[in-house]
């Protein structure tokens, strides 16, 4: 997803996320995919909510299991979140 | 649309909120065009994740639902306003989340407000998807007879 996609998609989701309309978590999994370990990870990172971030940091504190494709695919993730959220 | 359902005699929770969505805006893999907090995630290619990389036997209480304020987001896809009977649409939607959440709330409250991950899934996920791949629903839980609720709804509403 490029980097004007994701912000198009931003404008629209947190407002909708402030207003109630998702979890933290639910936000989180929105966000997740996002990351591609590409120039616009940083920024994408700095756009989230605090709260969102606190899920990423829990997550990021969490064993994954990658006997799987789901967790193998959230490894994938959350390695390049990690590259960014460390900043 | 809220005071048609609860005419209807359709009632949630009360820490539920309803919210209109786009399609696109919806969080669920199935394509439902209505849905309350998920606790799953589509990961791409497919692959299918839990909104808190749960384990089967993890545990979840009314609050894994609930946004920062403590609410329970029900989101209703603005697609619906489009069809042709949009009001019976909307409700049915509503009866459908409505007898989800009721059920799975009173099935909290017995348990003590805990649940297995697993035993989630079994209460309130489709059997399988369209393609039949399996979905972790069982036969007749809160996800299939909220359909059946919902049809009464509608029925009863039109005065049948």
């Amino acid at each position: 997803m490029s980097k004007r996609e994701w912000q198009v998609k931003f404008v629209d989701f947190v407002p909708l996320y402030e207003a109630g309309a998702y979890t933290s978590n639910e936000f989180f999994w929105f966000a997740l995919p996002l990351f591609d370990g590409g120039s616009g990870d940083q920024d994408l990172w700095d756009a989230l909510p605090q709260d969102v971030k606190d899920c990423f940091v829990t997550q990021m504190k969490r064993d994954v299991a990658t006997t799987d494709p789901a967790g193998v695919a959230l490894a994938e993730k959350l390695a390049a979140v990690r590259r960014v959220a460390v900043r | 649309m809220m005071a048609l359902a609860k005419q209807a005699g359709v009632t949630f929770p009360e820490d539920v909120q309803v919210f209109w969505v786009k399609p696109s805006q919806l969080h669920n893999t199935e394509g439902a065009q209505a849905e309350y907090s998920v606790l799953q995630a589509n990961l791409g290619d497919g692959r299918i994740g839990n909104a808190a990389n749960l384990a089967p036997n993890d545990l979840v209480t009314w609050e894994s639902f609930q946004n920062k304020a403590g609410m329970v987001p029900v989101r209703i896809s603005t697609d619906l306003l489009g069809s042709d009977e949009a009001a019976i649409a909307h409700l049915a939607h509503l009866a459908h989340e409505s007898h989800e959440l009721n059920g799975l709330y009173n099935s909290l409250e017995v348990q003590g407000n805990l649940m297995t991950y697993s035993d989630l899934n079994r209460l309130v996920r489709p059997v399988a998807s369209e393609t039949g791949v399996p979905l972790g629903g069982v036969a007749n839980n809160l996800h299939e007879s909220a359909w059946t609720y919902a049809d009464q709804v509608i029925l009863n509403w039109r005065g049948h």
